[in-house]
């Protein structure tokens, strides 16, 4: 991973919470999440990673309030891990569409490669009382912002998650009490599906 | 049901009553339509089951802090007429 300056972090991640790795404790302290196990699978120190993911954080939120933070900085990786909350509350597709458009651009701007998590489908919607309408409309929701997360990936010339791998993500197993984040061995599916992208995309930008 | 079809002020709240009824285990015309629904006992764990009900009945999606500020039957039968409209 030559060509970028010797300081700054090497990877940034920008998210909600299952991006800030909620209900994966580091057992160093804090938050492990996808995110930690990612950067270990491709060799980043932990200091070289800086996560500024917010929890309740939609695709608005993370480009208002989370990329002018990273903004100046030149990492070799971008993740981007938003959308549930896009699906649970719902969102204009035009306007999501235009912010995946600003922080990927922002990403292959500074020279990065940036991989986006898809967005699982939460077995909250069987766990609580919610209508047939509702769960119905939510699912079609996470579909469409999967559906711009591959399309923005596309245009900027960069690779997003098989569905296969995505569908196997709404295993209950890998998902904590609550229903809406994922447990340890979710994050650690999670990273373990990226860090492959991450790992050929970051392979074919040196070679 | 669908949205295509038109629902009247009395048909949804005759529906609302009997659905408010039946979670409050009484009969619905025990239930004034222009009382707080917070005197019979409605409490949050109601209102999401009722709302759920709602969503299902009129197909859409209702913002469950919007519809508890409807304190009454009545309020809440005209603040989903609007939402169908």
């Amino acid at each position: 991973m030559g060509g970028r300056p010797g300081d700054g972090p090497l990877m940034v991640v920008l998210g909600d919470s299952v991006a800030e790795g909620q209900a994966d404790p580091d057992p160093a302290g804090g938050w492990l999440g996808w995110a930690g196990r990612l950067a270990a699978h491709l060799g980043i120190p932990r200091e070289s990673m800086l996560n500024v993911s917010d929890p309740g954080a939609t695709v608005e939120d993370v480009a208002r309030d989370q990329l002018p933070a990273v903004r100046h900085l030149r990492p070799a990786l971008v993740v981007l891990g938003c959308g549930m909350n896009d699906a649970l509350r719902g969102f204009e597709r035009p306007a999501a569409a235009v912010r995946l458009d600003e922080l990927f651009g922002w990403a292959r701007g500074r020279g990065a490669v940036v991989v986006a998590i898809p967005v699982p489908r939460p077995p909250l919607l069987d766990l609580s009382p919610i209508s047939q309408f509702r769960k119905k409309r939510t699912v079609q929701r996470i579909h469409d912002f999967n559906a711009e997360l591959d399309r923005v990936s596309r245009d900027f010339g960069m690779s997003f998650p098989e569905q296969q791998t995505v569908a196997k993500v709404a295993d209950p197993a890998m998902w904590s009490s609550d229903g809406i984040h994922l447990n340890p061995r979710g994050h650690a599916y999670v990273a373990e599906v990226i860090a492959e992208i991450a790992g050929s995309l970051l392979g074919e930008r040196v070679s | 049901m669908t949205t295509s079809e038109t629902i009247s002020h009395d048909e949804l709240q005759s529906w609302l009553l009997d659905r408010i009824a039946f979670y409050l285990d009484r009969p619905p015309e025990n239930i004034d339509p222009s009382v707080e629904l917070a005197r019979y006992g409605v409490d949050s764990v109601y209102a999401i089951s009722i709302i759920s009900d709602i969503e299902d009945h009129l197909q859409v999606e209702v913002d469950v802090a919007e519809a508890r500020r409807r304190e009454t039957v009545t309020a809440l039968t005209d603040y989903l007429l609007e939402l169908v409209a």
